[in-house]
């Protein structure tokens, strides 16, 4: 999409006919809030478990100027800690073998550290943790925070070591940029890893991490500790590639933003409840056939 | 992509009120409520998942909003893309506690999969796991050929088998194992017909598809599994794809104890003959219980792959599969052979054959990683060392595929998870700590937790001091490792090195045979029980090491020492604690030079020195010669101030008769003479403005020494009185040029008189500055005549009458 600005292109969060529909009450639509309580609030606290040997390795300090200011709403949000479950690394599940979560989320060349954040642009997590037999108030809506912040700090990690492995073999920032859309980006030669997070740190259970850059987004799957790895790989591929034809994503004009129901219908199909399948070829391309006849492109 | 406008869409959606909010909820409503959902009710819909999903905090939505999403998901008629985006709302703003969603009456599975993905999501307080798993179970067992198809359904269990492994009874477990053998071991091995959809021409003819193929193209020779293709499939080819993709979870849910002892009835005929012919030969025939049944079937489905998975795959995304099927092969056989061994017997000449196979074939290299996996967990059961497959894999494979991210990765953690089951085998794994020290050095970002995990296992006596010398040149390991790639044949078309950098010298030089044997030390796979000076490879690596590569590696390198540290000081005695000290002074001037590096390191290697002396104390007086060498080649202080500082902390603290009967007034005095000539050449003569100031911290550390000694042998007194008195009168400095630099002054002048006063009263100094070991000793604190209370106000009395008596 353009660089549109909030309310004059068509593709706002609301549309005109939303927006018409919001005009038409008794109140005056209110301005939006100025910048630094927004990014303030888009950014949050740090991560409770972010890892620090990442921070660590991690070049250059994100941080934006002004977001150390107060928000201006702060009284109408919880920002309330984090705090672990007391029952961490309670023997829940059998060992599993199966994927947590899938997410996507952007990737910044590692010399613009400081153009804009690591943005979440979508996530899905398969079935929830063992919930903390939580007796404070407002336990479902932390249960959510801590969620979303696990989900961060993964992508945040991801981002650092893909910027890491990308420096180290001499890639530059150029690797990152738009290609012509016409070509096949070559997914092979994508950078690509895997990487362990331990119990607690962000998850209850111990967790793998694996990875896939393609241009700026990074595709992620967390998986359950003694999962198929090579399984896990080419299916993590499968859905990049997946991802980029079927929404087209390596066209400028679109947004992965308002197409969750496309992501929604090809996990469904080849990630179905975080169960990765072996499927040979065959099967991808029938999958596929069924998908493109409920979503003509 | 993610470009500027993305993120002002998320702006926008984090930006909204929620009047805001409210009002389009209401528009949702109003969509949702209409006969006819249309792409306005998607759009709607998309919209209002990015509003809950852009923000970590609360949305509030709608009760009638929630409500409609809910009956728009349940309602048979509704098109699949709106059950989605219902589905994915419900989810992100999950756990809540006003669903009022059930999956009790819904008939399409694909639908109940959807809802299931709702509940399962909620975290359980209501039971909504149990309630599900319930329901699934109740159409599986149903059983019409005409009825909704299981396909949908075999993810929703494994999620909830893994979610919560009681919630399925005995007799519905068995029930779907007795299904998952015939999914599994009797789908049709025919093609499926293809789904016409009225098309002008395709009549309903039956056209009568063929067999299905192996996936190089020949015709299925057995029975039809995930590596059998076609055109198109049945609904139970499907299905077998389901069962198999599941089927290690359920094998481990479905047993998780292993052989447990309600079973051995069943059994009785097969006890000890664990390795009989008779329990290895069919038991087709025989009417197993379902669970027996399943696991006799799934050996039957991995041999199959074992024997599909040398077939040529005509296409790239076959072969791949070829590669995970076998992994997941051999980690079912494994998990087989734990719950009954008497498949080993079966299982162990498959597998031998399997890996003599894959070990020549480097395309496949990481499926050797469950089979070793399968001889360190059976090796001992049935008889078989496991030595020959760990040494292959440790001393081939590291030094060949280090480049290899993935691979790095998982031989990495296969190393540290199964260090239990090392054994006798452990030597193996310590004696290949060169070669896995080039995953780290090549990958260090993802490893260094591993590695700092890992260490502890790889340090024993024999090998501290090749293992610590390994880490301080890790990052000329990455330097050589980097040169290695560059100098060999291509082996893909992207270069794994840093092609910005260009060092034509290096690949020149790296051909002379000097360097060409040290290289090889350097690249060694395993521990060679010597340690070469690579001084002169360090220069010839020298162009590499600005490379981020390097750069990664040097900076993970203080962790790893510390590391190694806690590790090597729980086992270290006198003579490798030795060993060690001398190797930190040696090291301390000979390291790669990174952008850095030395500095890091030296921070660690001063604070480990003092913590070796604390542990040994007769260190000081056994290296005297060795420390007394340190100090005297102390020519540029830079960057070894640090290092400097703790030795002549050490030498201050232990070079004593109360630690060391040894110690000889001769030798405090050699020692002071050196530390004397330090301190004057630090401090009095600097023969350039220009080289920088030696730090303060080392001035007092050498005063307080040379104090320390003097009060140890007190014709010394008089000589470190002199010189102390020398400090305490400002240093002749052209210009007073900072702040700091005053303040430092100040600290050096204000430590100078503190210790000249102390050395007025020897005997004082000597109890202060030598305090006997007895002051641990609680009795030292609450005799108030005999006692450190006492010895306290007579040496703070003495010192502010001094003070007083100071000018200015």
């Amino acid at each position: 999409m353009g660089m549109g600005l909030a309310g004059s292109s068509k593709q706002g969060v609301f549309d005109r006919r939303a927006k018409a529909a919001l005009a038409g009450g008794q109140g005056v639509r209110t301005p939006p809030l100025p910048t630094p309580g927004a990014a303030l609030r888009a950014r949050g606290p740090r991560p409770p478990c972010a890892r620090h040997l990442v921070r660590a390795l991690a070049t250059g300090v994100r941080k934006r100027p002004g977001a150390s200011q107060p928000p201006l709403l702060s009284h109408c949000r919880v920002l309330r800690p984090v705090s672990r479950s007391p029952q961490a690394g309670k023997e829940g599940a059998c060992p599993g073998a199966m994927v947590h979560a899938f997410l996507i989320h952007n990737l910044r060349a590692p010399q613009a550290q400081d153009t804009g954040l690591c943005r979440v642009l979508y996530s899905c997590v398969f079935g929830a943790e063992n919930s903390p037999d939580d007796p404070r108030p407002h336990g479902a809506e932390r249960d959510r925070l801590l969620r979303k912040e696990q989900i961060l700090a993964v992508a945040r990690q991801v981002e650092s070591m893909c910027q890491l492995q990308q420096q180290a073999s001499g890639r530059t920032s150029v690797d990152l940029q738009l290609q012509s859309s016409d070509e096949p980006v070559p997914l092979h030669e994508a950078p690509h890893g895997a990487f362990r997070l331990a119990a607690g740190d962000p998850f209850q259970e111990p967790r793998t991490v694996v990875w896939l850059g393609v241009l700026s987004l990074g595709f992620v799957l967390v998986l359950d500790a003694h999962e198929n790895l090579l399984l896990a790989e080419s299916t993590l591929r499968l859905l990049a590639r997946l991802l980029l034809d079927h929404l087209r994503l390596l066209t400028p004009s679109t947004n992965l933003l308002l197409r969750a129901d496309r992501i929604e219908g090809i996990l469904a199909r080849f990630l179905p409840h975080g169960q990765l399948l072996f499927l040979n070829d065959q099967f991808v391309q029938g999958l596929e056939k069924e998908l493109s006849a409920s979503w003509p492109r | 992509m993610f470009t500027a406008g993305a993120e002002s869409l998320l702006h926008q959606a984090r930006d909204i009120r929620d009047e805001e909010l409210k009002k389009f909820c209401s528009r949702v409503v109003n969509l949702l409520q209409k006969d006819e959902l249309g792409p306005d009710a998607v759009d709607a819909l998309q919209r209002l998942f990015l509003i809950v999903s852009a923000t970590k905090y609360k949305r509030k939505l709608e009760d009638t909003c929630v409500h409609l999403l809910q009956a728009t998901l349940c309602s048979p008629k509704c098109p699949e893309q709106l059950q989605l985006l219902c589905a994915s709302i419900l989810r992100e703003t999950s756990p809540r506690d006003d669903l009022t969603l059930s999956c009790d009456h819904i008939q399409s599975t694909r639908q109940l999969s959807l809802v299931a993905s709702v509940l399962l999501a909620q975290g359980d307080p209501k039971g909504e796991v149990r309630s599900v798993g319930q329901r699934v179970f109740r159409i599986l067992e149903s059983r019409q050929p005409e009825g909704p198809s299981p396909r949908h359904l075999l993810p929703v269990v494994s999620k909830i088998t893994h979610l919560a492994p009681h919630t399925l009874h005995e007799d519905q477990t068995n029930q779907l194992s007795k299904r998952l053998v015939d999914w599994l071991r009797y789908a049709s091995v025919q093609q499926g017909v293809a789904h016409t959809s009225g098309g002008f021409f395709s009549t309903p003819r039956a056209r009568q598809p063929g067999p299905v193929t192996e996936v190089d193209g020949a015709v299925a020779t057995d029975f039809f599994t995930v590596l059998s293709t076609g055109q198109h499939f049945t609904e139970d080819q499907w299905l077998n794809v389901q069962a198999f993709s599941m089927l290690r979870a359920w094998l481990l849910h479905s047993d998780p104890e292993g052989p447990s002892a309600p079973d051995a009835d069943d059994r009785s005929e097969l006890e000890g003959s664990t390795l009989s012919v008779l329990s290895a030969g069919s038991t087709a025939g025989r009417l197993l219980p379902p669970r027996e049944r399943l696991r006799e079937k799934a050996f039957e489905y991995c041999q199959r792959l074992a024997e599909q998975s040398t077939r040529r795959a005509l296409r790239k995304g076959d072969s791949d599969l070829q590669k995970a099927c076998l992994v997941e092969a051999v980690l079912v056989l494994d998990v087989l052979c734990r719950q009954d061994p008497s498949f080993l017997y079966r299982t162990l000449s498959c597998l031998k054959a399997l890996h003599a196979r894959l070990c020549g074939d480097p395309a496949r290299v990481r499926t050797l990683l469950p089979i070793a996996q399968f001889f360190l967990n059976h090796g001992e059961a049935a008889a078989v060392d496991s030595e020959a497959v760990l040494r292959h894999l440790l001393t081939r494979t590291p030094s060949e595929f280090f480049h290899s991210p993935m691979l790095a990765f998982e031989l990495t953690c296969f190393c540290r998870d199964n260090l239990p089951l090392f054994g006798r085998n452990l030597d193996i794994l310590k004696r290949s700590f060169p070669n896995l020290f080039k995953l780290l050095a090549w990958n260090s970002p993802p490893l260094t937790a591993e590695f700092v995990a890992l260490l502890p296992s790889l340090v024993d006596a024999d090998t501290a001091v090749e293992v610590l010398h390994a880490l301080l040149d890790l990052p000329c390991l990455t330097a050589a490792l980097d040169l290695q790639l560059r100098l060999s044949p291509a082996t893909s078309e992207r270069p794994l090195w840093d092609p910005s950098l260009k060092i034509p010298s290096c690949l020149e030089a790296s051909r002379d045979p000097q360097f060409q044997g040290l290289l090889q030390y350097l690249l060694r796979a395993t521990a060679s029980g010597t340690t070469e000076r690579l001084g002169p490879l360090h220069r010839l690596l020298q162009p590499l090491a600005s490379c981020a590569r390097v750069v990664q590696c040097a900076q993970a390198v203080p962790t790893l020492l510390e590391a190694f540290f806690s590790a090597v000081t729980q086992f270290a005695d006198g003579a490798l604690t030795k060993q060690l000290a001398l190797l930190l002074l040696e090291r301390s001037d000979s390291l790669f030079q990174v952008p850095q590096y030395e500095a890091h390191v030296h921070r660690v290697l001063s604070s480990r020195f003092l913590a070796l002396c604390a542990l040994h104390p007769s260190l000081v007086v056994e290296l005297a010669k060795e420390l007394l060498e340190f100090v005297g080649s102390v020519s540029g202080i830079q960057g070894r101030g640090a290092m400097l500082a703790s030795v002549v902390w050490a030498i201050g603290e232990y070079l004593s008769v109360s630690w060391d009967r040894r110690c000889t007034v001769e030798q405090i005095n050699r020692f002071f003479e050196a530390l004397e000539a330090v301190l004057f050449e630090v401090t009095q003569s600097r023969p350039s403005a220009a080289l920088p100031r030696c730090p303060p911290q080392v001035v007092t550390v050498l005063m307080t020494t040379l104090t320390k000694l003097a009060s140890r042998s007190q014709d010394l007194i008089p000589r470190v009185s002199l010189f102390l008195s020398k400090m305490r009168t400002p240093a002749q400095s052209p210009a007073p040029s900072s702040t700091s630099c005053e303040e430092d002054a100040g600290a050096v002048r204000t430590r100078a008189a503190e210790l000249l006063t102390l050395l007025k009263m020897p005997s004082v100094a000597q109890f202060v500055l030598t305090p006997s070991t007895e002051v641990s000793e609680p009795r030292y604190h609450r005799d108030a005549n005999t006692a450190l209370p006492l010895a306290l106000r007579t040496v703070s009395r003495l010192v502010e009458k001094e003070t007083g008596l100071l000018p200015g």
